[in-house]
């Protein structure tokens, strides 16, 4: 057992578990960065796993399961936006409401895929010669299937969206201060639609690769909370597409301790404080970041879950 | 456009959508097939197989209450065959399920499956013990068995109208392990394990010892690691359990006791990408979802002793017992054909498709250990065993009795981790 | 939708109790017509559905059965009633209940081994002390809040992670049995520390400590000075300042009961069910109290009966699956779509539509 093969392994697993987290993560930075809360990643990734599942079942054609699940899930989070922009109502009752629902829709539908044991093949991975046998990290990163890799490039897509163009401003200053914007002539509403759409759209992206990836056949409850911890992982990476990389390899890496950790006979301290670490590393950040309110940039979008109207 | 209107309209707006929704669903409740989905009615089905000249026309509804989703393709999966494999044999049989039932919800469970007519009721995991026990002492005119439990009526700690079965695969994990031993090359063995409990620790010591009679005619000692998941439905852990086994121990056959085939799954992505790495089936015939790496494995048929239960519930000659079903039990035949390769028999447990690319002599071996096994001629667990410290457990010639395999907690030697 | 120029919406002034009322039956009216319209369409027999899952409200057993079930429901529905009132979204329900029972089995443990106090008071000292040591977790937040302005949907969130695997942890680790064969259990607790049965029936005396924590809220929210100060801080962070109220206070304050109830919940579980600390004991009743809390409209006598129906929506789920093999996930999607149309609901109580006609 050498060192390096250990190191390999660790982030060969992380890599897997934070792209999942990833592109929910982007999803919901680029929603929050509106001023919209979505506390509905859990029930709109589940759907997006279990379309992603059943079109590739029923037809085989992955292409298609992808752009299904993201439709999906893109539905969903459009009844989060209705009644969060159009309606009003209090985000975060609305967005549990769209997690119950989607949780509930997919174990119900889901019940026939799952009783019959259906599986469907795996994507494979596509190493890329030469990266792939950089020592250590080669393996790891340039040994993925494609959905990960596109996750590379979408990470620096949000940022530069968000950061270096114009209706990415629109989107920040939306978050920031509604009515200001809204005074500047920005549609307000379409953009908050917009966001959330975005979010919705990526996290069926997220569910469909935990599904085509790495877990070929459907239990109930699939997503096993990742969408929570995609929550998490926004405020962990302070509402910023880079840091939002390190993020979900982080928390993706506490996943993959406590395998390693019996693997290599260390068991001083418990795989569950690793478990517990990004919880309460977010609470830091955010307690951090909540004091340095100057930090404009890197920190809570000021108007985040409050409904903006026009009379107020 | 005065207020007043305008609100009226909305309202009767409101009102026309609402209405037309009802008109739409009652349309549709009326047009829709009454009971198309259900299986659970109790409308005679026509007798299937095998006729029964039972003397009544009356019917028994048995219910079954399962720890986790049929869907998890393990325990609750082969809990749920069995009861089809009844369901099908015995004409007049219903059957009822509940699925996903927390622990100390299990007397709710009873209680609904008592209102929808169940007159025997099963509760499929450990964890359903206590609450089965108490709704047994509360319904005595209800039938109750429970699985993998120890308080039973023949035990002496509960009422008569409850039994417990269980059934045993140490014996089936020593013929995995011949075939282990015969097919590893690294001689390093990986086990993904749920709970550290005496079944599982039995297991995983049957596993080792069976690996290390092939492998040291090969050359080999045999190392095991272990990882332990601390539950017994974990596809998330499972799949990186394996993976750290075979990519940091150099593990190349891989043993383990979870509901699902993440670890054979694994297995099979490692021969996809040209790397030998095998595993096994748990519970039920896995064999498809790894057809390279798939080497043989432990299948449970809970039909034959659902059959037992029920037919002696339905007429009248129920007494309280603790099936302990082990090789050979509840087989309607006792001699196999030696010089068959494939050990399937219509008993309780048995094994899976042996591959082919175990050699002949390692498959003749499992199929005479299978044999004696099955007449209790050969026990696995006969010493010399020494544990993982090297303190001797049982002495040359001595026989592990009920009570030791009953509460292993030590692991023999040749397993490289301790337990949690 | 983005700015529909045909239709306004006009702030209502004020809306009778009556159109209010109407308004939430609308809403779960439409609520269950979706559900069935969407049993409909996966073949399944919508009426029969229905019988069958408010099944638990006909049978006595099963009525009991849920009546078990809504007591730790009921509890933190309280404690969120309380949270809400001052407009401080807690949604660290399943946390403070597994706080909770973290703090009963600890007490079990050090008395099964040091016998300090009276088998007698047992429970009465257990209940005071979950009270206030899940009562301090749940201050955190507030302080949070108060102090630096972290938003306290995301830190209770955190929080509920947090004491989930630390309860789990336990169980699995120092506080396991040692003679329970490796399982993950803790030693059975004994009889002095399990909340009996009422006599005649199957449900634990717990009910009657939650209809009495529910008087309770309801008097501290309606009749004490604090549930004044509740009620303004709720309805206006300015408002409060002005009048010289401490904003830090109330919420602290509010948290520390609302937490303690929640914790009362998981002290309900592991001493009125369970009887011992096991991993994942709470089946998300934290996130089902949230529903509770606000389609009873944050009135705590309310809550009581919501709580059972909740129970017996659970409890007909497995009736559903017994009788008609429907999953499970069903009463999700019918609670969601109850939430969901009930918080649209609330949009038409505050704003009314006014159509131009031009």
């Amino acid at each position: 057992m050498e060192f390096g093969t250990i190191i390999t392994t660790i982030l060969m697993l992380t890599v897997q578990e934070g792209s999942i987290l990833l592109f929910a993560t982007l999803g919901e930075i680029f929603t929050e960065r509106s001023g919209i809360l979505n506390l509905g990643l859990e029930g709109m990734m589940i759907i997006g796993a279990l379309t992603s599942f059943t079109i590739v079942y029923t037809t085989g054609n992955y292409l298609l399961a992808v752009l299904l699940a993201i439709t999906a899930s893109l539905m969903l989070s459009l009844v989060h936006a209705f009644a969060s922009i159009s309606l009003r109502v209090n985000q975060t009752v609305s967005g549990l409401a769209i997690t119950i629902l989607g949780l509930g829709l997919s174990s119900f539908l889901g019940r026939p895929l799952a009783l019959s044991r259906a599986r469907v093949e795996p994507i494979p991975a596509i190493p890329i010669p030469i990266l792939k046998d950089i020592p250590i990290v080669g393996s790891a990163f340039f040994n993925q299937n494609i959905i990960v890799y596109l996750s590379y490039i979408l990470a620096f897509l949000v940022w530069f969206i968000l950061f270096k163009t114009n209706f990415g401003l629109n989107v920040r200053s939306v978050g920031e201060n509604p009515s200001m914007a809204d005074s500047l002539g920005i549609n307000v509403f379409a953009i908050r639609y917009i966001s959330t759409a975005v979010g919705g759209a990526l996290c069926g992206l997220s569910g469909a690769l935990l599904i085509l990836g790495y877990y070929p056949s459907w239990y109930d409850g699939i997503t096993l909370g990742r969408g929570w911890i995609a929550v998490a992982l926004v405020i962990f990476s302070s509402w910023n597409p880079l840091y939002a990389i390190a993020g979900a390899y982080f928390f993706g890496m506490m996943g993959t301790l406590n395998s390693t950790f019996q693997s290599i006979g260390f068991y001083a301290i418990p795989a569950d404080f690793f478990r517990m670490l990004p919880y309460t590393l977010t609470i830091l950040v955010l307690t951090i970041f909540s004091y340095t309110k100057s930090k404009k940039k890197f920190g809570v979008p000021a108007a985040l879950g409050q409904p903006y109207s026009r009379e107020s | 456009m005065s207020e007043k209107s305008s609100r009226r309209d909305f309202v009767k707006l409101v009102a026309a959508g609402v209405g037309g929704v009802a008109v739409g669903a009652g349309i549709g409740y009326l047009a829709a097939p009454k009971g198309s989905t259900t299986t659970i009615t109790s409308t005679t089905t026509a007798s299937t197989t095998v006729t029964q000249t039972s003397p009544s026309t009356q019917r028994l509804t048995a219910g079954f209450i399962y720890v986790g989703p049929v869907g998890d393709y393990g325990w609750t999966y082969a809990h749920d065959k069995g009861r089809e494999y009844a369901k099908n044999k015995l004409a007049w049989l219903d059957t009822k399920t509940v699925e996903s039932v927390e622990e100390a919800k299990v007397q709710g469970a009873i209680e609904t499956l008592i209102g929808q007519g169940a007159k025997i009721i099963f509760t499929t995991s450990f964890g359903f013990m206590d609450g089965t026990a108490e709704a047994a002492a509360k319904h005595p005119d209800i039938y109750f068995a429970h699985c993998s439990g120890y308080k039973s009526g023949a035990a002496g700690n509960a009422t008569q109208n409850l039994s417990t079965y269980f059934a045993e695969f140490y014996q089936l994990y020593y013929l995995n392990g011949l075939a282990a031993g015969a097919m590893t090359e690294s001689g390093v063995l990986g086990y993904v394990a749920a709970v550290p409990i005496p079944e599982v620790i039995r297991h995983i010591n049957a596993f080792v010892l069976g690996a290390q009679q092939t492998a040291s005619v090969r050359g080999k000692t045999i190392k095991c690691y272990v990882q332990w998941l601390n539950q017994w439905f974990d596809p998330e852990g499972a799949k990186k359990a394996a993976t750290s086994l075979v990519e940091n121990n150099n593990a190349d056959v891989l043993g383990f006791t979870e509901d699902t085939p993440t670890v054979l799954q694994v297995a099979e992505s490692y021969q996809k990408q040209g790397k030998k790495v095998w595993s096994f089936s748990h519970y039920s015939d896995m064999s498809k979802e790894g057809p390279n790496a798939h080497l043989t494995g432990q299948v449970v048929n809970w039909g034959p002793i659902y059959i037992d239960f029920i037919s002696k519930a339905y007429s009248n000659a129920w007494e309280s017992v603790d099936y302990w079903a082990r090789i050979g039990d509840f087989a309607p035949y006792r001699w196999a054909n030696l010089s068959k390769v494939s050990i399937k028999s219509e008993g309780a447990v048995y094994l899976a498709p042996l591959n082919p690319v175990i050699p002949q002599d390692v498959k003749d071996l499992i199929a005479l250990r299978w044999e004696e096994m099955k007449e209790l001629l050969f026990e696995p667990f006969t010493g010399p065993i020494k544990d993982m410290d090297g303190k001797i457990r049982l002495k040359e010639g001595e026989r592990a009795t009920h009570d030791i395999l009953w509460n292993m907690d030590w692991q023999i030697e040749g397993v490289v981790t301790p337990l949690p | 939708m983005f700015g529909l120029n045909r239709v306004r919406f006009i702030a209502r002034d004020k809306l009778s109790k009556k159109r209010s009322v109407g308004i939430s039956l609308l809403s779960l009216l439409l609520a269950f017509l979706t559900s069935g319209v969407m049993f409909l369409f996966t073949n399944v027999d919508p009426v029969q559905a229905y019988v069958n899952l408010f099944g638990a409200f006909s049978n006595y057993a099963l009525l009991s059965e849920a009546i078990v079930r809504a007591i730790p429901i009921m509890f933190v529905a309280l404690g969120l009633t309380i949270a809400y009132k001052a407009n401080f979204i807690s949604i660290g329900g399943e946390g403070q209940i597994y706080v909770g029972g973290i703090i009963m089995t600890g007490l079990v443990i050090w008395q099964l081994d040091s016998n300090l106090i009276p088998q007698a008071v047992f429970i009465p000292i257990a209940i005071i002390m979950v009270f206030f040591g899940t009562g301090l977790w749940g201050v955190i937040p507030a302080i949070l809040k108060a102090k630096v302005g972290v938003n306290e949907v995301l830190t209770t969130l955190m929080m509920n992670y947090v004491a989930q695997i630390f309860s789990n942890f336990l169980v699995i680790g120092p506080w396991k049995d040692p003679e329970g064969h490796g399982f993950p259990l803790s030693k059975e607790f004994p009889a002095y520390a399990r909340l009996g049965l009422i006599p005649g029936t199957t449900i634990n005396v717990g009910i009657l400590l939650g209809v009495f924590a529910a008087l309770l809220c309801y008097v501290i929210l309606s009749k004490t000075k604090f549930g004044f100060e509740v009620k303004v801080v709720g309805g206006s962070y300015q408002a409060a300042r002005y009048a010289g109220i401490s904003y830090t206070k109330v919420v602290c304050l509010g948290m520390l009961m609302s937490a303690g109830f929640a914790g009362l919940a998981g002290m309900n579980i592991l001493s009125g069910v369970t009887g011992k600390l096991r991993p994942d004991f709470s089946p998300g009743y934290g996130y089902t109290a949230i529903i509770v809390a606000w389609l009873c409209n944050l009135n705590p006598i309310i809550s009581i009966f919501g709580s059972i129906f909740f129970g017996g929506l659970l409890v007909g789920g497995e009736v559903l699956q017994a009788s008609m093999n429907i999953s499970v996930g069903v009463t999700n999607v019918f609670q969601a779509l109850m939430l969901i149309f009930t918080l649209s609901g609330e949009f038409f109580k505050r704003y009314k539509i006014v159509w131009r006609s031009d």
